[in-house]
């Protein structure tokens, strides 16, 4: 993996996150956005030209790619170099979780 | 047809869009809805209720194939899009029963900041480089070339207009730039 994109990515935003995260299913942006909403409980609301500019990023970047259009709407996935990112991004989270709560976890 | 309309002329700059929107904003409520912008500067209104409605303009030039899904994607967020000039994009939404965060185009300070890019590299830059070229070829002439000294002064008059003209412009500009920066900034803080 290249030393840019890990360093662009890691740590990543919320909003970056959440995108990556839910691109493990083939998705266009509004449903990406509608899901985040619904998890996050209504709080993360990722605004369209935010998630315009981190789909084009992102995709640019080879962390997603495009897979058909419907319906005017741009459908994508996660890569195989997304994927990679995402668990490195899982694990730094993890740990986090794990040490602010005072367990002790080292894990890498 | 049938509504009066009205035209208006005010000038924002390359960084004074939220202006703009606000200055669209205060229109719409005052019963004057944006019809067109038929060019930089220049608004067509068309009388209508007044009501709450709030403009967003996104700059985000893309390929014409990107377009439509990017047009979709606002329209899916429940945006109106009225037109695009000069490379920014002017949608509207009503705001009356919208939560506050649902009224604005970007949530986060990055993308915010990603459009000032944006806005910096495809029209300041550009504009800079019109004005060094434009400095490096007539300077030289004007100051060494063989030119009546009438013509010259004329040229030299000319020149004194056009560097006030765009050294106002860059002042404008750079600060308007330097504190939306700084106000994304701090935004991202809080």
């Amino acid at each position: 993996m290249e030393e840019r994109i890990k360093r662009v990515y890691i740590p990543m935003t919320e909003t970056g996150f959440y995108i990556l995260f839910c691109l493990q299913e083939e998705m266009h942006g509004y449903n990406v956005g509608k899901k985040v909403k619904e998890m996050t409980d209504g709080e993360i609301v990722i605004s369209p030209g935010t998630m315009y500019g981190s789909l084009s990023k992102m995709e640019k970047d080879g962390l997603i790619e495009f897979v058909r259009e419907a319906e005017k709407r741009k459908i994508y996935r996660i890569t195989e170099l997304g994927r990679q990112i995402l668990a490195l991004e899982q694990k730094r989270i993890e740990r986090l979780y794990r040490n602010s709560k005072g367990e002790s976890y080292h894990g890498k | 047809m049938g509504n009066k309309r009205k035209k208006e002329s005010h000038l924002f700059m390359l960084t004074d869009y939220e202006k703009e929107e606000e200055f669209l904003h205060r229109r719409h409520r005052e019963g004057w809805r944006l019809l067109k912008v038929t060019l930089p500067g220049f608004y067509t209104f068309e009388k209508c209720e007044p009501e709450d409605v709030v403009y967003r303009l996104d700059f985000n030039p893309q390929n014409p194939g990107e377009k439509q899904s990017y047009l979709q994607m606002y329209a899916d967020y429940g945006w109106e899009y009225v037109q695009d000039m000069n490379d920014y994009s002017y949608f509207r939404k009503k705001a009356e029963q919208v939560e506050e965060n649902e009224l604005e185009i970007f949530s986060d300070a990055e993308s915010r900041i990603e459009m000032l890019k944006r806005i910096f590299v495809k029209r300041m830059l550009p504009l800079m480089l019109i004005f060094a070229v434009y400095m490096m070829t007539q300077l030289p002439y004007l100051l060494f070339g063989n030119v009546s000294s009438g013509v010259r002064e004329g040229l030299l008059g000319v020149m004194a207009a056009i560097v006030i003209l765009y050294v106002y412009i860059f002042l404008h500009c750079g600060i308007g730039f330097y504190q939306l920066k700084k106000k994304y900034r701090r935004g991202k803080e809080l």
